[in-house]
């Protein structure tokens, strides 16, 4: 550890807050592979980890914030590199161009009206709502230039992945959509993002092809279209 | 067979003469790429380049050649992927537009690719790595607003049964529509 000390206190935070989270959420990925429920997903263990650790160490949040920037900083590679598996399941978004479009149309049709809705109580709200359906950089890039808090926009968009998370395939399956089919896929992609791309993946390979190339779509729909909704449909 | 330099291959003989003074024999197959890389941790698909390896120093050498192939393979393609978000942000600042700047990255990523100009193989590799570790990334940015107990006060409590009911929602409804359509 003595190398930490010859870096400037900032950076050598940084660092050990990357490692922390790093130990943490790849040590909790392990327990979930050999214990699969959703509620001991590493995300959630992790998080709440965190907190745990900020809290009793009463460690300043803004300071925090600062200095996971290099693990946040990833998450515009990130999205860059969704294009790869789009890229890769081409052939299959070409056979069910038609089930992912009315998908995506419909989710941003429902994103519009929840727009619209909120917008009679709070616009930020509204904001934040309207993005909770599509992967969180993209989210607080389409969002925040706006002036929506981005922690309206993190809640959102984390209670939409963690329903689809915990409760997805149960929800589509008593809704008679079945289990590990392409539509619960495009569903948990859609609704879901990331973290839902992730239980689809558990639920089969079928699933998890439709959900991550539903993901990838729909980030750039909402990368396109969101901005122009968000300008136009608001009071 | 043509005769490719790979510059993973010269670092590895050089360091393998350095290390143990001896040069494995190269088996002459043409497998030996890292396609069908898998995150489960194993490596299915994966044939060595060598034949079995024959004392411990050949299979740690065999294991750091894996993993140093990994890390630069891994670099190029994040280097790449990269250009194409600095590429993106910088159009998106410059022409003021309201597209974030890593879609437009992904588009430029994506026309590359259609183009054949760059070869899909070269992002492969990253590309499953980032994804692979996306969910990690949400970390830190949950564990901001999810700690602040000014915000749940203001906004936050509100907001939660709206976004839950709005998941549920949304899941039942991009799931219905796509039933319709989906080609079985």
């Amino acid at each position: 550890m003595s190398f930490l000390l010859a870096l400037s206190p900032d950076v050598a935070r940084s660092i050990a807050w990357v490692g922390i989270v790093t130990v943490v959420f790849f040590g909790y990925r392990r327990l979930y592979l050999h214990n699969p429920v959703a509620l001991l997903h590493p995300v959630i263990l992790s998080t709440v980890t965190i907190i745990l650790l900020l809290l009793l160490t009463g460690y300043s949040r803004s300071e925090f914030r600062m200095e996971t920037r290099p693990i946040v900083w990833l998450l515009g590679p990130a999205v860059v590199s969704l294009g790869v598996p789009v890229w890769n399941r081409r052939s299959l978004i070409a056979r069910n161009w038609r089930a992912l479009g009315v998908a995506i149309g419909g989710s941003l049709v429902v994103s519009s009206f929840s727009l619209l809705i909120f917008d009679w109580i709070n616009l930020d709200v509204a904001r934040a709502m309207a993005v909770r359906s599509t992967t969180l950089p993209i989210a607080l890039a389409v969002a925040t230039p706006f002036g929506t808090p981005a922690d309206l926009v993190v809640v959102a968009t984390m209670v939409s992945a963690l329903t689809g998370l915990i409760g997805g395939p149960a929800l589509l399956a008593w809704a008679g959509l079945g289990r590990g089919n392409p539509e619960c896929g495009i569903a948990l992609g859609c609704a879901s993002h990331a973290l839902g791309t992730t239980r689809a993946l558990e639920e089969g390979e079928t699933a998890g092809a439709f959900a991550s190339v539903a993901m990838g779509l729909s980030a750039i729909a909402y990368g396109l279209i969101m901005p122009i909704i968000l300008t136009t449909m608001t009071r | 067979m043509p005769m490719e330099i790979d510059p993973v291959d010269i670092l590895a003989q050089a360091m393998r003469q350095h290390m143990f003074g001896v040069i494995p024999d190269r088996r002459d197959s043409a497998n030996g790429d890292d396609e069908g890389f898998t995150h489960h941790g194993d490596d299915r698909g994966r044939k060595s380049e060598f034949d079995a390896p024959s004392s411990p120093q050949a299979k740690i050498w065999n294991g750091l050649r894996a993993i140093g192939r990994r890390v630069l393979r891994d670099a190029i393609g994040l280097a790449i992927i990269v250009a194409c978000l600095k590429a993106g942000t910088t159009v998106q600042t410059v022409f003021g537009e309201p597209i974030p700047g890593s879609i437009l990255g992904m588009g430029l990523l994506l026309l590359l690719l259609a183009a054949r100009v760059l070869p899909e193989k070269a992002v492969q590799g990253a590309s499953a790595d980032l994804l692979f570790i996306l969910p990690a990334l949400f970390v830190p940015l949950y564990v901001a607003p999810l700690s602040d107990g000014s915000f749940w006060r203001d906004v936050g409590i509100s907001l939660l049964p709206a976004a839950l009911g709005g998941a549920v929602l949304m899941l039942l409804v991009t799931g219905g529509v796509a039933r319709r359509v989906v080609r079985r």
